[in-house]
């Protein structure tokens, strides 16, 4: 029963799912304060979500009905767990879970995945481009991400546990200007992976319509969507976790503190998102094989010798 | 009887969340540059809910400009089988509704709702954005009028 508590309500679904839909929601409406425009409630996304829920579903000729509904499922089942694996505050102390990192990054790559084969398998143009660009772009800043959690396991003791309690909990001054070097990589990593401006390539509207997703409609889109909700608000706890004081604090004020910088980190992406244009893929690729991986690559080292000597 | 909030729930949801698929079937490209005006800071029909979609699979109302051609009627008809239910049409501009200018051309086959049902028209040459945004806001109304929730 508790188990269940913990999945469904907090921090599992509902939690996410909350969290997840007043981000993109106060995302949108700083788009729209920053165009001058009055944009639409905080709550759009959840109105969007249900009205995806009881429309129906024009799936494209040839394909089975269940496998077009499983294949968004499957990662929301996976982003849900994901919240099970992190020490959030009232959460951590009677929890038996490990929190481990390593199993958060794969957990949060299931729904590009789906993605992708969701975009071969409807067969539609415009999503095996958008799937195509999404895989390409997957290894660059999965590259990038692993450099980043690397890093941050070196912190705290034991150092490579990629246990994100134990991250959290680093706090010495080295620690603290480890950290703050990450910030910008793990900003970099995250970006993407959310598909946002300059590096929504994979849905690159005016070119590809919605990419990986053109063919989605009805149940399918709103799972698609839900688990979109939910890696926003696993990335911005993440965030909360590794830069801010989460656990070293009191629960209540910790939790607060959590959704702070989660609505931080959305903040500043949805700022990025406004003032820039999309990048190509070439540049894209240029600049993290060329500039953003090698110099995390620099910091992973110096961080190494730092904490070894 | 105990569906029944909920039923309102969702159908509430289905009128503040309305994604709009725009097909051009042989505009001048007027009424166009008036829905596109709609999104802009001026008139942020996005301020409703409202939200221009790349697929029709995604879409809530069609919007559609200029009359039927002979090369536009296949696509359209695609289109608008594509979408799930429930589904709005609004056409917008004179020329959709008669023909307008280019009624009785050599290509043009008719008005939209000659080929596909159509909820709402808005008049102009071109449209106006505010009576588009009034014309797509009445167009919601029909959604959860016209369909039973939990269709599929």
């Amino acid at each position: 029963m508790e188990f269940l508590k913990e999945l469904f309500l907090y921090p599992g679904l509902f939690f996410g799912f909350i969290l997840g839909g007043l981000l993109e929601g106060v995302k949108r409406k700083l788009k729209a304060k920053m165009q001058l425009r009055i944009g639409p409630p905080i709550t759009q996304p959840f109105y969007d979500l249900n009205k995806l829920m009881v429309k129906t579903i024009t799936k494209p000729y040839g394909v089975a009905p269940s496998v077009y509904l499983l294949i968004p499922f499957i990662p929301t089942i996976a982003l849900i767990f994901c919240f099970l694996l992190m020490p959030y505050p009232f959460y951590q102390e009677k929890t038996a879970f490990s929190f481990d990192l390593i199993l958060v990054f794969y957990l949060t790559e299931i729904p590009l995945l789906a993605q992708i084969i969701f975009g071969y398998f409807t067969k539609s143009p415009y999503g095996m481009v958008g799937a195509a660009r999404a895989g390409q772009m997957f290894f660059y800043y999965n590259a990038l991400f692993i450099m980043v959690i690397t890093t941050l396991s070196l912190l705290g003791d034991p150092p490579y546990s990629f246990c994100i309690k134990t991250i959290a909990e680093a706090w010495s001054p080295l620690d603290i200007v480890i950290k703050l070097l990450t910030l910008p990589f793990f900003v970099f990593a995250v970006l993407p992976k959310l598909k946002l401006n300059p590096f929504s390539i994979p849905d690159a509207e005016a070119e590809i319509l919605e990419g990986p997703l053109t063919e989605a409609s009805g149940l399918a889109l709103a799972f698609f969507k839900l688990n979109y909700l939910l890696e926003l608000a696993i990335f911005g706890s993440l965030f909360s976790f590794f830069y801010l004081p989460v656990l070293k604090i009191s629960p209540q004020i910790g939790l607060i503190l959590l959704l702070l910088g989660a609505f931080s980190l959305t903040f500043a992406f949805g700022f990025v998102e406004n003032l820039t244009a999309r990048l190509r893929l070439s540049q894209f690729s240029s600049l993290y094989l060329n500039h953003l991986i090698p110099l995390a690559t620099g910091l992973l080292v110096i961080t190494w010798i730092l904490k070894t000597w | 009887m105990l569906l029944d909030p909920i039923k309102q729930f969702f159908r509430y949801s289905q009128k503040r969340s309305l994604w709009v698929f725009h097909v051009n079937t042989g505009s001048c490209n007027g009424c166009d540059i008036e829905i596109l005006a709609l999104f802009s800071s001026k008139y942020d029909a996005e301020r409703f809910g409202i939200k221009l979609v790349g697929s029709p699979k995604h879409a809530d109302i069609l919007l559609v400009t200029g009359p039927v051609t002979s090369k536009s009627r296949d696509p359209l008809l695609r289109v608008y089988d594509m979408m799930p239910k429930p589904k709005a049409v609004v056409s917008v501009g004179v020329c959709s509704l008669s023909g307008g200018v280019f009624a009785k051309s050599y290509n043009v086959l008719g008005p939209v709702d000659n080929f596909i049902p159509v909820h709402v028209y808005v008049g102009g040459c071109s449209a106006h954005p505010n009576m588009i945004l009034e014309g797509i806001l009445r167009a919601a109304q029909f959604l959860s009028e016209e369909e039973e929730l939990w269709s599929f």
